[in-house]
Parts: structure tokens; C-alpha cells; sequence
């Protein structure tokens, strides 16, 4: 048996009114036309016939397994695409929310020379730039790309794999070659510093 | 309403001023009363790129310094007639200009023009801050390399921190210009691709540009290339300009030109 694994990129549409998915499509035409569509809602015979005039591939209110997400803007800022957070990242936020301990939400980018520096944990929703940097007291936990770099001294960091990031536990330089779940969980245990995948179980 | 849009790049030399030039003239042939500013200060190429630097009497820091009048500073564009041009200072003395004086400036400029584009220096430092400081929207140019890039996503960084808008609790509007891309390069996957930079400065997308030997031709004559039709190049810039004016247009993706011995034949001739 031969089997393959590979990653496709795919957008998730709501459908409010056919006419402003088709327009939103055409616009951005170019730039979609290599995505999986998963279109939700109501979806009527002008919209199927676009579809498939156009050869894009697609799915109508289909579950489909969940993946990183993140809200785009494409051109046509008024039309209906937003993404929702996928369950892991909103049971993180609470989990962490509930901690108690002071904690710190950047929501934005971080771009190439900002940097923050907080006396408590950090939680960062978006990507993180190269040339960016977060320097905490306690955990770090980074749900987007991380391309810039990560200090931590505090219990643990969470964060998916990196190519370009320079991250540091405790002072200590991790190896980007061991950072290589979907999302890892740097911390100690016994005086050592482990690196373990972070499940959905560990959450709840 | 009349915006102040700032193009900006962080990098040097990406197209900045080749954007407000072909970008303005754009904006003009669409009928809108359009003013391009050069705030490169002590460079000064925009007046060249659109052929009018032997026209140039006053510049923007003598009608600051109440030297000389708005009137007598600006130049009309021979291209066409809703696109005027204030030039910059050539003194080599880059703190001349103050915010004061500059937001004074711009008011009087909203209230002649629909559209304000200021050409920010390279780099980011006080000429570009001064650039972005009263700006409600921004032009990131950028070409598809991982310099640029990152000298960009630094410049918007700034642009979120330093703005009045953004300090008076407001946002800076932010909308990119990939510039330079070689559709050749594209097709055979070596150049890093429109979405991959877009997912990293996470921006609204305005337009793709492709490298077009024509731009630098179009310079040196002082006729940018929008006002060549055939030109891919000055064509996206048509596109990008119909967008700033509100018409929304599709993204084209550049596409590399036909083979084969015709097509390369025909590429010697254009
Ligand atoms: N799409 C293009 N195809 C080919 N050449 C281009 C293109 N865009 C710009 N150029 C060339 O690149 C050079 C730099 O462009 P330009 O002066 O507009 O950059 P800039 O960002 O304003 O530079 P600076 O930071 O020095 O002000 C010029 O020679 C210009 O003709
Ligand atoms: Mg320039």
C-alpha cells in the first residue's frame, strides 16, 4: 500500500448571499484558486455554477478535520470570511486565563524590532516575526509562526515548530531540530529540560 | 475627504518613488485631484521620474518657512492636468523639517487635493517618521526578497507606534505593493511566493507589479510607465490605481511570456 500525507491550504467561506461569495471570488481569483474551499451555509445554483465554470474545488458544510487558522484579508474587506480560533487554541487561552498568574494577550503581529518584555507569562495569538522578540518571567506560550525570538524563564513554553527562531528556556538554547510536534511543550522536570508534545487530553 | 497615503518600504530602492509617480498619475486619470509630494529630502528623484525637474522654482521647505506661497511651489503635471507635484528641499540639513510645520502643510494640501502621496525617504528613520506622522493610510512597497521584507514588516511596526492616528487611538490604514517579480522566477518556484509574504506581514494586498525593463526606461525619459499601454507593469499600476480610487479589480498574478522562438524573437522588439 503506497500512502501519502500532505498539507493543503483551505478557506472557509460563510455564505451570506451568493452574489457577494462570487464577487469575493473573482476578486481574489488568482490568490484562491489553489485553496480547498469549505463553503458554509446555504448555497444556490449561481454559486455552484461559478464554481464550477471557474474548476475551483470545493466542499458545502462538510466538518472538516481542524487546523491552525487565522482571519485573512484578502481584497474585498467587506465580505464574510472569518475564521474561527480552532477549539485547542480557545481551551489554551482559558486554561491560561484561569491560572491566575499574571498574563499578557498580544493579538497583533509582532514585527521585526518590536519587543516585549512583561514580568509575567505571555500568550501570542499571531505570528511573530523575525527580528521580533518576547522576553518573559514566566511561560511563554506563541499559537502562530515564530520566526523572531523567545526568552522564557518561567515554568514552560508552548509553541509549534520553528525554523528561525531563537528560542531560550531558562537561558538555555533549544535545539529547533527537537521542536518537532505540532505543538511542543518546553519545561523541566527533575533539573532536565524536556520537550514533549502538548495534546488536547493535557488541556481539559 | 481628502487622504494623506505615505509610501513607504523600510529597504531602499524598491520602488517607492516609481510607485507615488505611477501611482499619482494613475489616481489623476481616474479624475480625481491628485498631489504627489517628495519627502526625500536632499534626494530628490520624483521630479525627474515624472519629468519635471527643470520646472522646479520653490520647494515644500520654503513654503513651510513661509518663503514662498503653496501656489508658486506647486508644478502641474504635463501628463495630466488633476496631478500636481511639490518638490523637496535639496539641503543637505535632513532636520529641517518639524512636525509642526509639516501638519500645517498638509492641512492646506487637503483642502486643495482628494489625494496627498508622500514619497518617504529609505530607511526609517526621522525623514520616514516624519513621512508617516500625519498619513491615514500607508503604501508598503516591497520586492519579493527576504530583506525587503523585513526591513518592511520594521517600517510597519513603526508606522503602528508612531502615527498621530494610531496615538489619537485611531489605525493606520496598510495596503502592500509586491514590486519586481519576475514571473520566470515564479513559475519555476525561486522566488518566494505573493502568499507567503502576505502571510508574514499580514496586510491587505493592493497590487502585484512585475520587474519590467521598461520602468527604468520610463524614468529616464520623465514619462512613467502607466502612460505606456502595453507595458505589464504600468498596466498593474492602472489596476492598483482604479483600487485606490475605489473600483474594486481583480489581483493578476504577472505571467511569464510565451516561449519558443516567436515569443523570444518578439521579446528583442519590445
Ligand atoms: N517593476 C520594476 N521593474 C524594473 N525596474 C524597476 C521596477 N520598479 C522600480 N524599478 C527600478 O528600481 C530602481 C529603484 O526604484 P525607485 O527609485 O522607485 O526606488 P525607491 O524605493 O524610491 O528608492 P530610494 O529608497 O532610494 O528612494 C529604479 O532604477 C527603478 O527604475
Ligand atoms: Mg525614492
Amino acid at each position: 500500500m503506497k500512502c501519502k500525507q500532505y498539507t493543503i491550504k483551505v478557506i472557509e467561506i460563510g455564505i451570506d448571499d451568493s452574489k457577494s461569495v462570487i464577487e469575493f471570488l473573482e476578486i481574489n481569483y488568482e490568490l484562491l484558486k489553489n485553496h480547498l474551499l469549505s463553503l458554509k451555509g446555504k448555497m444556490d445554483s449561481n454559486l455552484k455554477s461559478y464554481l464550477e465554470e471557474k474548476g475551483f474545488r470545493y466542499v458545502n458544510n462538510m466538518d472538516l478535520p481542524s487546523g491552525r487558522a487565522k482571519d485573512i484579508t484578502l481584497v474585498a474587506p467587506d465580505t464574510n470570511t472569518t475564521v474561527e480560533n480552532t477549539p485547542e487554541e480557545e481551551e489554551i487561552e482559558e486554561l491560561y486565563q484561569n491560572m491566575g498568574s499574571p498574563l499578557k494577550i498580544i493579538k497583533t503581529p509582532l514585527r521585526s524590532g518590536q519587543y516585549v518584555e512583561y514580568d509575567g507569562s505571555v500568550l501570542i495569538t499571531e505570528r511573530m516575526n523575525s527580528g521580533a522578540k518576547i522576553a518573559a518571567l514566566g511561560s511563554v506560550i506563541a499559537l502562530g509562526t515564530v520566526e523572531g525570538d523567545i526568552s522564557s524563564v518561567g515554568d514552560c513554553i508552548i509553541m509549534p515548530p520553528t525554523k528561525r527562531g531563537n528560542i531560550l528556556f531558562h537561558g538555555v538554547k533549544i535545539d529547533n531540530e527537537s521542536l518537532k510536534y505540532p505543538i511542543n511543550r518546553i519545561m523541566f522536570v527533575n533539573d532536565r529540560i524536556i520537550i514533549k508534545p502538548l495534546s488536547k487530553k493535557e488541556i481539559n | 475627504m481628502s487622504k494623506v497615503i505615505a509610501v513607504i518600504s523600510g529597504k531602499g530602492g524598491v520602488g517607492k518613488t516609481t510607485t507615488t509617480a505611477n501611482v499619482g498619475l494613475g489616481i489623476a486619470m481616474n479624475m480625481k485631484q491628485c498631489v504627489v509630494v517628495d519627502f526625500d529630502i536632499g534626494q530628490r528623484n520624483l521630479d525627474m521620474i515624472l519629468g519635471l525637474e527643470n520646472r522646479v522654482v520653490y520647494d515644500m521647505v520654503q513654503v513651510m518657512d513661509g518663503e514662498a506661497t503653496l501656489e508658486q511651489a506647486l508644478i502641474r503635471s504635463k501628463a495630466n492636468r488633476n496631478l500636481f507635484f511639490l518638490p523637496a528641499s535639496q539641503t543637505k540639513d535632513k532636520s529641517v523639517l518639524e512636525s509642526a510645520k509639516i501638519e500645517e502643510l498638509l492641512k492646506e494640501l487637503r483642502q486643495k487635493f482628494e489625494y496627498v502621496i508622500l514619497d518617504a525617504p529609505a530607511g526609517i528613520e526621522s525623514g520616514f517618521e516624519h513621512t508617516i506622522e500625519f498619513a491615514d493610510s500607508a503604501i508598503i512597497v516591497v520586492n519579493p526578497e527576504v530583506s525587503s521584507i523585513r526591513d518592511s514588516d520594521r517600517a510597519i511596526g513603526i508606522l503602528d507606534s508612531k502615527s498621530k492616528r494610531v496615538k489619537d487611538g485611531g489605525e493606520v490604514e496598510k495596503q502592500l505593493i509586491i514590486n519586481r517579480i519576475d514571473p520566470d522566477m515564479v513559475e519555476k518556484g525561486e522566488m518566494l511566493s505573493s502568499e507567503d509574504i502576505l502571510d508574514i506581514l499580514n496586510i491587505e494586498l493592493l497590487g502585484l507589479v512585475p520587474e519590467d525593463k521598461g520602468v527604468i526606461d520610463a524614468s529616464n525619459q520623465g514619462q512613467p510607465i502607466i502612460l505606456n499601454e502595453k507595458s505589464e507593469a504600468g498596466k498593474a499600476y492602472k489596476r492598483i490605481s482604479k483600487r485606490l480610487c475605489g473600483q474594486k479589480v481583480p489581483i493578476v498574478q504577472p505571467k511569464a511570456k510565451s516561449k519558443g522562438i516567436v515569443g523570444k524573437l518578439k521579446g528583442l522588439f519590445s
